[in-house]
């Protein structure tokens, strides 16, 4: 093989991407001008071995194979190795949340990068606007609840206090369970000098209108009975339905709100020994030795813009010959979902515990009424206000 | 002013001028070879005088000088590192000085791998096989000298000049 042949095989094998060994002969070294071929061939082969080796790494990832030095071949392929590098460093600073990288002259990379980091500095201020949205509605809410909270406690000091009525009654039970903080439900005692009055009220809603339409029935029947006097429920319940009717403007048609109430009153007249019940959509409840029965109330709502001013209510007379327990209730616990089927609690379940537990002492059954409730409604969430008011005449 | 005698540095910021005063028609850029027409003339006269290290060392300190002036009225010192580079990157963009590059940033160690692409002192230059952005590397000192107020290191390791493309600078604390 002549030197120049030597020289060609060593380039063909670098064309065909294959890295020679040196080559040399000593054919040459008589000739310099050979010589000086060899030695650049050579050079050649090192250069190309090294930029094979340097582009090679390139092409998997590995950014930390440094270039090789003074080599021309791979001046393009520096560049972008040291471009790629500062790009691996840029997002690395995006990964820590620095938004303010930008790349340029970096041809279809710089557009892709930049949208990214535009995208990704809009998602930032999002985020943080619905930070401050959720911060203030954080702040917004515990406002509500604080004033929930105090409307709760106003809203409870309406209520009669049990302390009154146990001066009164000595065999009672209230269960109020207003849905939310507060709500439509609540229940009133008036001590009087022949006996006494209780009502429970049912307003329309629950939470801060029904709360609202409470005060309007408290202090309306409290006018009621003024107006009225306080020996004939269904003259109070009368008088009661024009004066929530009038309170809220509800006497008028154009009138934009159609709110009222459902009421039961007991009026007891201990010289009589007779309890007297009229009710608007909520029964009375009664049971004497071992039979509960129940009366219901007349269909006419109070208050309504459709509740007529002329309705009469009915007076239904209780004669207390001998001990017997009286109830009242509103919707809430009727209405109550639950049980194996998702079904009501319904009047058939409630005459049946009242029937099974009405000799018992009050005290006792608040209790199972509140298991016996608890227990139907399980994981069901209790869907209205409740309010059950038990007493027990006769057992003197 | 500028020829006096003098034992202390003695440049400052306002000696540039009013450039918009100075020259209303031709306004205050001109081109890259008349950058270089002055530097590498200048360069050949100071070895000619001071020899290469000589030269060098004028041309490093004059970059220094340079760089920490620079700094000091044209980068916003009170910056974060990150804001300080992107601000730097931005101002040698719009100055036409180079396309400053971050490899790597230990802040730590606070020890830099920088480049600089399309370099006004060498991109372009025919490849020699040697490092010829002296000035830059007193540049980069200065600036890293005035934000930091700590004393750098700084060596050009790849330039286009030695065949590299892009022009690599390693900047250390100095020991």
């Amino acid at each position: 093989m002549t030197p120049l042949d030597r020289v060609t095989e060593a380039i063909e094998s670098l064309l065909r991407g294959q890295v020679p060994q040196a080559i040399w002969t000593d054919e040459a070294s008589d000739h310099s001008d050979l010589v000086r071929l060899f030695h650049v061939t050579n050079d050649l082969v090192r250069s190309f071995s090294e930029a094979q080796e340097f582009i090679l790494g390139l092409s998997e990832g590995n950014l930390d194979v440094d270039p090789p030095r003074r080599n021309f071949l791979v001046s393009s392929f520096k560049q972008l190795h040291a471009n790629l590098r500062h790009l691996t460093w840029q997002t690395q600073q995006v990964a820590r949340g620095d938004l303010s990288q930008r790349v340029d002259f970096l041809g279809d990379f710089s557009h892709a990068f930049n949208a990214m980091i535009d995208a990704l500095r809009e998602k930032r201020l999002i985020e943080q606007a619905l930070q401050r949205t959720n911060e203030e509605l954080v702040e917004a809410h515990v406002q509500i609840m604080d004033g929930l909270q105090y409307a709760r406690t106003i809203q409870t000091a309406f209520l009669p206090h049990m302390e009154d009525i146990a001066g009164h009654l000595a065999n009672f039970f209230v269960i109020w369970k207003p849905k939310d903080l507060i709500g439509g439900d609540m229940y009133r005692f008036h001590a009087l000098p022949d006996g006494f009055l209780v009502a429970v009220i049912d307003c329309t809603g629950h939470g801060v209108p029904g709360a609202i339409m409470t005060m309007i029935a408290g202090a309306g029947l409290d006018q009621a009975q003024k107006n009225v006097g306080t020996h004939d429920p269904a003259l109070i319940l009368q008088e009661l339905n024009g004066i929530v009717k009038r309170a809220v403007h509800q006497h008028q048609t154009e009138s934009p709100s159609d709110d009222g109430l459902d009421i039961g009153i007991c009026r007891y007249d201990a010289a009589e020994g007779r309890v007297v019940f009229s009710g608007a959509r909520i029964s009375l409840w009664y049971g004497a030795e071992s039979k509960v029965r129940e009366i219901r109330g007349d269909k006419q709502a109070l208050g309504y813009k459709a509740s007529k001013l002329s309705y009469g209510y009915t007076n239904h007379v209780i004669p207390i010959a001998s001990p017997t327990s009286l109830y009242m209730t509103t919707d809430g616990l009727i209405h109550q979902i639950g049980g194996p089927r998702g079904i009501p609690f319904g009047r058939a379940r409630f005459a049946r515990f009242l029937s099974d537990h009405q000799l018992e002492p009050m005290g006792r059954q608040r209790v199972l009424l509140d298991e016996a409730l608890d227990r139907y409604r399980c994981d069901e969430p209790q869907v209205d206000d409740i309010t059950v008011f038990g007493f027990r005449l006769g057992e003197d | 002013m500028f020829k006096e005698e003098r034992t202390g540095y003695r440049f400052q910021w306002s000696d540039l001028g009013n450039i918009a005063e100075g020259r209303p028609n031709l306004g205050p850029t001109t081109s890259v070879s008349v950058y270089r027409l002055m530097q590498y003339t200048l360069r050949d006269v100071l070895i000619q005088k001071y020899g290469v290290q000589g030269a060098n060392e004028v041309l490093v300190e004059a970059g220094k000088l340079a760089g920490s002036a620079f700094c000091a009225n044209v980068l916003n010192r009170q910056l974060g590192f990150e804001a300080f580079v992107a601000e730097l990157q931005q101002k040698l963009k719009d100055l036409n000085v180079g396309i400053l590059r971050i490899e790597k940033a230990d802040l730590d160690k606070m020890e830099f791998i920088l480049t600089v692409s399309e370099d006004l002192d060498c991109s372009g230059l025919p490849l020699l096989g040697e490092t010829v952005c002296d000035y830059d590397e007193g540049f980069i000192a200065g600036i890293f000298n005035s934000y930091t107020s700590k004393e750098f290191n700084v060596k050009e390791v790849d330039c286009w000049a030695s065949g590299e493309r892009t022009c690599r600078f390693e900047v250390r604390p100095k020991q």
